[in-house]
């Protein structure tokens, strides 16, 4: 396992955790941290635990072993929920109530100054404006991820841990997304299975399988690690299946 | 191939362990019908019977769903089938659905009503309950509210002696009763299986109209505390969803009305439910009659009762079905945001129970000492069952609502249908407050006593948390 450049304090740290489903392991024994201000990508196949990562981080699971920590804080702390911002993977909105009316309920939960401001300005960055009084049961499936991309960011959150935030997307609204995401400062830990997403939004890649850490580094070393015309998707299937 | 399709069908739509449950529930109705003696049973019977007939036929249409899952959309009515098998298919799920029930509750009668065309009368009510459930998708909203309540309405007449309803039969015109049931189950049952042979065009159609694009009178939570947001949310706006589960079957319906409206309407029924018992009292000449008729106000109170704690049940369980855990979970403390969720959910029910409280507290200062225990149900025992529901129907991780009306989300298991429990609770207080008040408000005492703690304690929605993201809920 190479170890990634980490300067400054810790931000996101997974100490020994273990996860099981009932009988399913999901995560076992994994140990991780992400410095303040670190673009890591949690990369890994189906069914490897990335969501599950996500989800001990923002506090919806508890770990059976090991410790997991936000800003030196446990993630279902005060202190924690108000810095992160978490995109689920098929984020679902509250469907009664508009795109607008999502927005302020969340944004009032979370005590956001100037709301109706900062509402407006997601409304006009994700092209959302002409929906705002739209029914959110009644949206494509493409603008409820932008809905969705808004609610993760109405509190201008200091970690962000996103779960396939490019998904339903159209290649416009993608580039966009990539563009705002990238203007906002803090930690992000984007769990991904597409190698061009982890690419283009983050640095750095943790990439796990059957619930436990494969490998970590940049990018540009996961590259190196691959003879210089072959894809990087290809080198990373051969990590992922052993063959590396 | 209809035999397999008919297999298919139910063992998707209905789980297993269910099954063995109606089976056994069947066995046990038929045992218990059968020990009943039939002086007793014919003094259970009489308008009880004709109110409850009447509320499931009313409940039937307004609620009713088709039995069709989203991966029948996208894989089952997309194989060579025919119409024909896949109807009588769907069909047969809708009567495990909508059905079952009134033969669960009318074998009962069997010993009462000693004659064989009770087997007809039954078999046809069962046909239009059946048929109401898989029509009522085709049918717009606002004249299915209107055809429910004209159902109601046709089928309490009977009490009125008129003989061509579906409650004459139960209520001294059984040859009369019963033709109008088995007309009535002839047209019901053809209209639906035309419906249901073109169940792919007629969802996409109820889909289309299901709800309107945009929120009408869209509320703003700006300048508000995260407290004040979430009673603003459910204070403003009445979110009227709920799984309707009729005999295991589940349908969610979602509509947002608002609070006031729907006090109106609570109102308005509370009035005419205090006319009913003063008419029933007798202390109000009837035209045409002496007053004297051997009337008693109790059933009207009884049968209110049942109704609002189904609808208490109904808030309940949507409570946790609706909830977005991946937004109001990661915004606040878990406890916190269920403490006031609930608690702003319960007021909102108690907005609704509010006139019927007032409309009991009036008949009691009129004289009408029977309203104190009715009193005692809508005021305390209703609101503390719908705590304990809520925080029960949590815990139980029931299946999170994500998608469109029409489809059925899921099998429910057994534990599941537990949630149903705490209404069986009420249903006893509710027979039981009108000789027993104190024991009603001791059932009342022990429901809150119950539902807060549960309600304040951090430990217990930190493992709700956990369990409703283990059974998928985002």
């Amino acid at each position: 396992m190479s170890g990634a450049g980490s300067g400054g304090s810790t931000c996101i740290e997974l100490s020994h955790v273990s996860k099981s489903y009932g009988q399913v392991p999901a995560l076992n024994d994994m140990t991780f941290d992400i410095p303040v201000g670190g673009r890591y990508a949690l990369l890994g196949p189906n069914g490897a635990g990335k969501s599950t990562t996500l989800k001990l981080l923002v506090g919806s699971l508890r770990p059976d072993a090991g410790e997991v920590e936000i800003l030196g804080s446990r993630p279902d702390s005060k202190e924690a929920k108000a810095a992160v911002g978490y995109l689920p993977e098929d984020a679902l909105p509250y469907r009664m109530l508009s795109v607008r009316e999502n927005l302020e309920y969340i944004g009032a939960l979370r005590a956001v100054g100037d709301l109706k401001g900062r509402v407006d300005g997601l409304l006009d960055e994700l092209d959302l404006r002409e929906y705002e009084r739209a029914n959110v049961g009644r949206l494509s499936r493409g603008n409820t991820q932008k809905l969705a991309i808004a609610l993760s960011l109405i509190h201008s959150p200091k970690v962000l841990l996103l779960d396939e935030p490019l998904n339903y997307l159209d290649i416009p609204t993608q580039e966009k997304v990539i563009a705002m995401l990238d203007s906002v400062k803090g930690t992000h830990l984007v769990s991904t299975h597409i190698m061009s997403i982890a690419e283009r939004l983050t640095d750095t890649v943790v990439m796990i399988s059957k619930g436990a850490i494969l490998w970590k580094g940049t990018i540009e070393e996961l590259r190196r690690k691959g003879s210089p015309d072959e894809p990087i998707e290809k080198v990373v299937a051969r990590m992922m299946t052993g063959a590396l | 191939m209809l035999y397999r399709l008919l297999k298919f069908v139910v063992r998707t739509r209905f789980s297993r362990p269910f099954l063995i449950f109606i089976g056994l529930m069947i066995l046990y109705s038929v045992g218990v019908a059968r020990a009943v003696p039939p002086s007793l049973a014919s003094g259970l019977i009489g308008y009880y019977v004709v109110g409850i007939v009447a509320f499931f036929l009313a409940m039937s249409l307004a609620t009713g769903g088709v039995m069709v899952m989203k991966s029948d959309r996208d894989y089952l009515f997309t194989l060579p089938l025919s119409a024909r098998d896949l109807s009588v298919a769907i069909f047969f799920s809708q009567f495990i659905a909508y059905g079952v029930t009134v033969l669960l509750l009318f074998v009962y009668l069997s010993q009462a009503y000693a004659s064989t065309l009770l087997i007809v009368d039954l078999v046809a009510l069962s046909l239009i309950l059946t048929s109401l459930g898989a029509l009522a998708p085709s049918i717009r909203t606002r004249t299915r509210v209107v055809l429910s309540l004209a159902l109601g309405i046709w089928t309490v007449l009977s009490l009125a002696r008129v003989p061509f309803t579906p409650g004459s039969a139960f209520y001294g015109n059984l040859y009369d009763g019963t033709v109008t049931l088995v007309v009535f189950a002839a047209l019901v049952v053809a209209a639906s299986f035309r419906s249901l042979s073109r169940i792919e065009l007629d969802m996409v159609k109820s889909m289309v109209r299901s709800s309107s694009s945009e929120v009408k009178s869209p509320s703003s939570f700006a300048g508000r505390s995260p407290v004040g947001a979430i009673y603003s949310m459910n204070l403003t706006n009445i979110s009227l969803a709920g799984r309707f589960n009729l005999a295991g079957s589940s349908r969610y319906v979602s509509r947002r009305v608002r609070s006031w409206w729907v006090t109106a309407a609570a109102a308005v029924g509370a009035g005419a439910y205090a006319a009913v018992v003063i008419l029933l009292s007798g202390r109000i000449a009837v035209s045409g009659t002496t007053g004297q008729v051997a009337l008693s106000p109790l059933p009207a109170q009884v049968l209110l009762g049942i109704v609002l704690a189904f609808l208490a049940l109904s808030f309940s369980q949507s409570v946790v079905t609706y909830e977005r855990v991946w937004l109001s979970l990661t915004s606040l403390p878990p406890s916190s945001y269920f403490r006031h969720l609930i608690a702003s959910k319960t007021l909102s029910l108690m907005t609704i129970l509010g006139p019927f409280v007032v409309a009991d507290a009036a008949l009691l200062f009129l004289g009408y000492s029977g309203a104190l225990g009715a009193m005692i149900i809508a005021g305390l025992v209703i609101p503390g069952s719908f705590v304990v529901e809520v925080c029960w129907a949590a815990y139980i991780a029931p299946i999170q609502v994500k998608g469109d009306d029409m489809l059925m989300p899921a099998q429910f298991n057994l534990k599941q249908m537990t949630t149903v429990l705490p209404m069986f609770a009420v249903i006893g207080l509710v027979a039981a407050s009108a000789a027993a008040p104190l024991a009603a408000v001791a059932g009342g005492l022990v429901m809150w006593a119950v539902g807060l703690p549960l309600m304040a304690s951090g430990g217990f929605w930190g493992v709700v948390v956990t369990r409703l993201t283990e059974n998928g809920f985002v």
